[in-house]
């Protein structure tokens, strides 16, 4: 079995703010794994353990993504490939699904493991564009993964849930991680990720046509940002010394 | 400013060690003004005040025991940076959070922040480096004023000293309301004697006689030597001279770091472990934290009900956390760390490792997991037996006696039939014992066996308190450790800067 996790270098979300004009400052905010990505490469570890499943960890992004994708080959993933080229920039999510299809056509996969959503974005696209572009079938949103002679996933779509069996190739997207926890790294799987491969290839390479990818092959214009004012109502204040009384008061209240 | 009669149950009137205190009033100023009338007023009628802080201290500091209770949590912005011959510092009110000074320096994210020296705030914005306040106390959610107050240390203070290393200036209001800056460099004794002024203000007065141990981690007493730098007087003081408005905080270089906890099969293979490191020039390390198995039985529990912290090895084991720089030496530092974990009986396998923040953060979780058990077990039994309070040791000692007060503790702590944990500080020689308490019987036990550990631990050369200061809970120590003539002379500085003896009461001293 051979499973593709798809990982993202993101700005810690408990660290970056929004600025008075809507924009997050990123400046000097330390990069991390997102964390959705993340739970995505423990549930394909968990495949390496218990069924001996190949690992790949992919990302497009700056140069610097390869410390992230390094971190994955010391959490346990076989190999680990970089799409990097400034020709890839300003991408939306479906250059970037366009961009990450043309490399990942021509690998050999059963599952492409995402996380639902990235923390920077938090579009939720990427995965079900990535799917319509390559052709896949996907399963969203799957809160738990069990293995037996099939693998069976559980998805949450609002307030239901359904059981499936998964057929392949597929993409998946995982909102939570594995109940059994996969331990960080240790000493010696920093040591011995250096040995591991981990590829970086350009445009070029990747060989995605010039009008599909970066700022160029986007469809999202960013007009503005603006801050949402939900319109509520004010609070007021009920005298609870009467207790069932405040009591009716509320109950009014919520039934309108 | 606020001002309120505290009901019994107010947790203006607690800290972490969960002894619970009483006061006629809790006053909660908003600026310097208020503060200072309250004081005058208080000064001249000779009521006692207690200043709290964020109440994290675990020494009933903040605990007032009757009249007013101050806290300072209006005082809670950071107000600018400058820069002088030792590097950058930041100015800063006593109610802000360590958590809130490193994401500051961190981020750099200093709008708002004033010019203390010309051009400040912009050379630190276009500084390449990265800078940071590097005292770690574990709590980050206590208030720097607390940590200047008790000189708090922690974990990194193997490499870079406790809190008294880092501060620069201090703004201390006195019990009469005045306000004085004392800024280091500026006034010393000479021999043990001051005869100073400062802002109008004069002070004369003789500093203790006794010789405070600086050769071990020490927050026991007044810190005083000959020709002393008065502003390290203040420092771990306790809020016995005055109140800190103000205080100036330097910062230190940024270096990345790669953190790893090694899982080794036992104790004394653990502390073995960490006699190798402690002066290696390879590896070194930035600290070196122990855990010992009943630490880690204690996490493994916590994992339970909090599948967020890292679950050790289900095999049996104990722990010792330590920090390196990730840099180019890397390699050399682990290949020589894996020697020294195999030379101890340990595999360098049982372990993990993490440099990014996130990996890093949950790693410090798994550290901080364990007095944060005692912590909540400890409120826990609080409701069936208010009378109960946390127990945990807080001794250090020379190296050359840490193995022999080792197993004092676990004499000790046996024979009075008392269940407890070890971890902390190993690379200061300076673990915290916690003890189990499971009845009011049990706190009759622990309380002797402390008596009897510090005593030893004093015995030894160290300290009976190393970090977490004396407040209320261990004044005992000071009569132990300096006498009669050391208290009086501890009273006869507090009377140079309080004559009415107002300012937290019951504080080191009766």
């Amino acid at each position: 079995m051979r499973v593709i996790v798809l990982v993202k270098q993101v700005p810690d979300p408990n660290l970056v703010t929004i600025s008075e004009n809507g924009h997050l400052q990123r400046e000097n905010v330390p990069s991390m794994t997102d964390p959705f990505g993340m739970m995505a490469l423990q549930h394909a570890l968990r495949l390496k353990r218990e069924l001996g499943a190949h690992v790949t960890a992919v990302s497009m992004g700056p140069m610097h993504a390869e410390e992230m994708l390094r971190r994955c080959l010391e959490y346990g993933a076989d190999e680990a490939v970089l799409l990097s080229d400034k020709a890839f920039a300003g991408a939306d999510t479906l250059a970037t699904a366009r961009t990450l299809g043309c490399y990942l056509r021509s690998r050999k996969f059963d599952y492409i493991f995402c996380g639902m959503q990235a923390t920077d974005g938090d579009t939720a696209q990427l995965p079900p564009e990535l799917s319509a572009v390559m052709g896949l079938q996907i399963y969203s949103y799957v809160s738990k993964m069990e293995l037996s002679n099939t693998i069976r996933m559980t998805q949450i779509y609002e307030d239901k849930s359904y059981v499936v069996e998964t057929c392949t190739p597929a993409v998946v997207t995982f909102l939570r991680p594995p109940e059994e926890q996969i331990p960080l790294p240790s000493m010696t799987d920093f040591i011995e990720a250096r040995k591991k491969e981990l590829t970086v290839l350009n445009a070029w390479m990747v060989g995605v046509p010039p009008g599909s990818m970066g700022l160029k092959g986007s469809r999202t214009r960013v007009d503005r940002i603006t801050t949402v004012v939900k319109d509520r109502k004010a609070t007021e204040f009920i005298d609870g010394s009467d207790s069932k009384n405040a009591a009716s008061i509320i109950m009014s209240e919520v039934k309108g | 400013m606020i001002e309120f009669v505290p009901d019994v149950n107010s947790p203006y009137l607690i800290d972490e060690c969960k002894i619970r205190g009483n006061a006629d009033l809790v006053a909660i100023p908003e600026n310097e003004s208020e503060l200072s009338s309250l004081l005058k007023d208080a000064d001249s009628k000779g009521t006692s005040v207690t200043i709290s802080g964020l109440r994290t201290g675990l020494c009933g500091g903040s605990v007032p025991f009757g009249g007013i209770l101050v806290s300072m949590e209006r005082f809670s912005s950071m107000i600018g940076l400058g820069k002088d011959s030792k590097g950058y510092f930041l100015r800063t009110e006593p109610c802000v959070t360590i958590d809130k000074i490193v994401r500051t320096t961190q981020l750099k994210r200093i709008d708002g922040l004033i010019d203390i020296t010309p051009n400040a705030c912009s050379d630190f914005l276009s500084d390449k480096r990265k800078y940071f306040y590097p005292v770690d106390p574990t709590e980050m959610n206590g208030s720097i004023g607390g940590n200047i107050s008790a000189n708090a240390s922690g974990a990194r203070t193997f490499r870079y000293g406790p809190t008294r290393n880092w501060v620069r200036s201090i703004r201390l209001m006195l019990a009469n309301g005045t306000v004085i800056r004392i800024t280091r460099g500026e006034h010393f004794a000479k021999g043990r004697h001051f005869n100073i002024t400062i802002d109008d203000t004069h002070l004369e007065f003789d500093i203790p006689d006794y010789e405070f141990n600086r050769s071990v981690k020490n927050a026991a007493g007044l810190y005083c030597h000959e020709d002393m730098d008065l502003i390290d007087l203040v420092i771990g003081s306790e809020g016995i001279l005055g109140t800190i408005i103000e205080a100036d905080l330097y910062l230190t270089e940024w270096h990345p770091l790669i953190s790893n906890i090694i899982f080794m099969p036992d104790d004394a293979s653990a502390l073995s472990l960490i006699d190798s490191l402690r002066y290696d020039n390879i590896v070194e390390p930035e600290f070196i934290e122990y855990f010992d198995t009943g630490s880690i039985d204690l996490i493994r529990r916590t994992c339970i009900t909090d599948p967020t912290i890292l679950r050790p090895p289900k095999k049996r084991c104990t722990a010792v956390f330590m920090d390196m720089s990730l840099d180019n030496d890397v390699d050399n530092r682990f290949q020589r760390l894996f020697e020294l974990v195999r030379a101890n009986g340990g595999d360098p396998s049982d372990s993990w490792t993490g440099y990014d923040q996130n990996d890093r953060k949950r790693m410090f979780a798994f550290r901080h997991c364990v007095p944060k058990s005692i912590f909540d077990y400890v409120a826990s039994l609080k409701d069936g037996i208010p009378k109960i309070n946390k127990m945990g040791t807080d001794m250090s000692v020379p190296e050359k006696h840490n193995r022999e007060m080792m197993s004092y503790y676990d004499m000790v702590l046996k024979e009075a039939g008392l269940e407890y944990v070890i971890f902390g500080h190993m690379g200061n020689c300076h673990p915290h014992v916690e003890i189990i308490l499971k009845d009011m019987d049990d706190l009759d036990k622990a309380r002797s066996a402390y008596a009897i550990l510090a005593e030893h631990a004093f015995e030894l050369g160290g300290s009976p308190s190393a970090e977490h200061g004396i407040g209320k809970l261990k004044r005992d120590y000071i009569g132990m450790m300096y006498g009669t003539d050391g208290i009086e002379g501890i009273r006869g500085v507090k009377k140079a800067f309080d004559p009415n003896l107002i300012m937290n009461r019951g504080n080191m001293i009766d």
